[in-house]
């Protein structure tokens, strides 16, 4: 009895399985978990500190000391860019975090009270949506002055319709569960139904949109840093090595052709990862497409 | 005093199209210990008035009349103290376990969860919880306390969720049909076992279900709903001997037998009504095969008949038995448990 008890109920065990990525999105977290290490790591890895150079070697083309060669005032091409990453990827985190700590409690709110409260906080990103994100960045620039600060200020305001719209609708169905019905029977406190089990189940959705957010944070940020109104030179960031007019104009292609290289393969990489990480099999219609909608 | 106390229950939900009427005057009484049935077709109201209890309507919905539970009127209270009485006064079970359960929690998190939303004493919480689950049947309960719900069998869930519902030894108990999801086996063990816990801990409840069997062996009293109306109150000792209205009558002798074939399948003639389509009288009367022209005018008031109600302006009749050639024929219910 108890032998064929044993048989028929297996004593199994739930294992947190690994999201199934498939091969491009293990390739594309690859290249994401290196820009990140590079940056993280930057002051050991980097051949030469990125702000000093010698005047005396300008443009000097790759070499064993300069991997990438130097820029107009002999610095490390490759040290700026590996720097660069720090500024590249901290603004858009920073967009992200911002965007979501604002939008997951107004998300979460929304869903919970719904009828009038939801209406208001749904038009009033709906007000937001309109606006588009790189004009408010522009306007802060003009208003606070140019700089990183106002720049990822201004983005996460701009992203805060795309994060809490989607979460919104995410935490919408899952506060039609009954669960949440039992939950609430049983007398558990809004808070703690929102927070302990709502927001846990729409985890992995919030994970997959803010790495797809993180991406377009870090074109946009790239882009204003590219327009002179994020991050300023001489401070190395992507988007200001990418807009060196000067040393294209002189010859030297090097500096801008790897930055924004940089740029593109850090995108699509976080792209593919978050397009995976929903259950989405990504292509490269599907992004532009997605390009298009914004 | 009773423990539930329903009076005027009327209930419309907002539409696009304009406000709906789901249940109209609904009333009844739930005594300390006692179970008290609701019956009645689909879209009768059954579930509907179990929601307004426990104040769990949608949003669009719009509830009249008073709900108490323990001298309490539920609808008039604040957000905390509801809280405290859902806590305190209710447990609720509901129709599918699954759907009841956060599929990402543990079983052991989805029992306690109260107490650990407290800041209470998750430990006396879990032992607690582990005695209940064995008292209602669960092996090894342990173990399952440490299982996700996916792990567990739909009948072993439901009984996790009447686990739930009784963890904070409620007086009241509210239960959703809570054995339809199961098979028929499972079916009499779970509701035995909830009838002995609910015995012991005096609790009352209220029994959802449209199974009339079912809530003649587990209910002391039936309350049979039409179209968001009561037609009749009674024990189910009487009712298992002499059904009054023809509506219940009809639901008596529409039960498919046990022990024989029968073709086609009786019912009742007509289909069930929803109370936004009665028209002025008797709900009942597009499908009664004794309507009058009264029926067609006025709506009969519940009428006192013994400790019975029944709505019906032909209740002397009915009682006295001179329509009994024009009703359908009932076959005797199964002796009702405990009577």
């Amino acid at each position: 009895m108890t032998a064929a008890t044993e048989v028929l109920v297996p004593r199994r065990r739930i294992v947190l399985r690994a999201p199934a990525l498939g091969a491009s999105g293990w390739l594309a977290l690859a290249v994401v978990t290196l820009v990140v290490v590079l940056a993280a790591f930057a002051p050991l890895v980097a051949p030469h500190d990125p702000d000093t150079g010698n005047l005396l070697t300008p443009y000097a083309g790759p070499s064993g000391a300069h991997w990438l060669g130097t820029d107009a005032t002999g610095r490390d091409i490759a040290s700026r860019l590996i720097y660069g990453a720090r500024t590249s990827l901290l603004g858009p985190a920073a967009i992200v975090l911002l965007s979501l700590l604002i939008g997951v409690p107004l998300a979460l709110v929304s869903a919970w009270r719904g009828g009038a409260v939801a209406f208001v906080i749904t038009r009033a990103l709906d007000v937001l949506f309109a606006i588009p994100g790189m004009l408010i960045a522009i306007l802060a620039a003009a208003v606070f002055g140019a700089g990183l600060r106002s720049a990822v200020l201004a983005l996460a305001v701009a992203y805060l319709p795309y994060t809490a719209r989607v979460i919104v609708s995410a935490a919408e169905r899952e506060r039609r569960q009954e669960y949440v019905r039992a939950l609430t029977v049983q007398g558990a406190s809004a808070v703690s139904i929102s927070v302990r089990h709502v927001l846990r189940n729409i985890g992995p959705l919030i994970a997959s949109q803010s790495t797809v957010a993180f991406a377009y944070a870090l074109i946009d940020l790239a882009s204003l840093s590219f327009l002179g109104l994020a991050v300023q030179p001489p401070q190395a960031d992507w988007g200001v090595l990418a807009s060196d007019r000067d040393s294209v104009l002189q010859g030297h292609s090097t500096q801008v052709a790897a930055a924004s290289v940089l740029v593109v393969a850090t995108v699509l990489a976080l792209f593919v990862v978050g397009a995976r990480m929903a259950g989405e099999r990504p292509s490269v219609r599907g992004f532009l497409r997605r390009g298009r909608a914004r | 005093m009773s423990v539930l106390d329903v009076r005027d229950l009327s209930l419309e939900i907002d539409t696009p199209a304009g406000p709906v009427p789901i249940l109209r005057e609904v009333g009844f009484t739930v005594a300390p210990g006692e179970a008290v049935g609701l019956v009645g077709e689909s879209g009768s109201g059954k579930s509907m008035t179990l929601r307004a209890i426990a104040r769990l309507l949608p949003p669009t919905a719009r509830p009249t009349g008073t709900i108490a539970i323990n001298g309490t009127p539920v609808g008039s209270l604040g957000r905390s103290a509801l809280r405290a009485l859902r806590r305190r006064e209710l447990g609720f079970v509901f129709q599918d376990p699954r759907a009841a359960v956060n599929p990402m929690h543990r079983v052991g998190d989805f029992l306690t969860e109260v107490v650990r939303d407290r800041r209470g004493d998750v430990r006396a919480a879990t032992a607690r919880a582990v005695d209940l689950l064995a008292r209602i049947g669960v092996p090894d309960p342990e173990r399952r306390l440490r299982q996700y719900p996916v792990e567990l069998s739909g009948g072993l869930l439901q009984r996790v969720v009447i686990a739930a519902a009784l963890m904070g030894g409620p007086s009241l108990l509210l239960a959703d049909e809570p054995t339809t999801a199961l098979d028929v086996t499972t079916q009499s063990d779970v509701l035995a076992l909830v009838d002995e816990l609910r015995r012991e801990q005096g609790t009352a409840m209220v029994f959802v279900t449209h199974d009339l069997d079912l809530a003649l062996a587990v209910c002391d009293r039936v309350v049979v709903l039409y179209a968001g109306q009561v037609v009749e109150v009674a024990s189910a000792a009487s009712l298992a001997r002499a059904p009054l209205h023809p509506y219940t009558r009809g639901l008596f002798a529409s039960r498919p037998p046990l022990d024989r074939r029968v073709e086609p399948m009786p019912a009742i003639d007509g289909v069930p009504a929803a109370l936004a389509d009665v028209p002025a009288g008797c709900p009942f009367q597009a499908r009664c095969p004794i309507v009058q022209d009264r029926c067609r005018t006025s709506l009969p008031p519940l009428i006192p008949v013994g400790d019975e109600l029944v709505r019906c302006h032909r209740v002397d009749e009915l009682r006295a038995g001179t329509l009994i050639g024009r009703l359908p024929l009932v076959a005797p219910a199964p002796t009702p448990a405990g009577a």
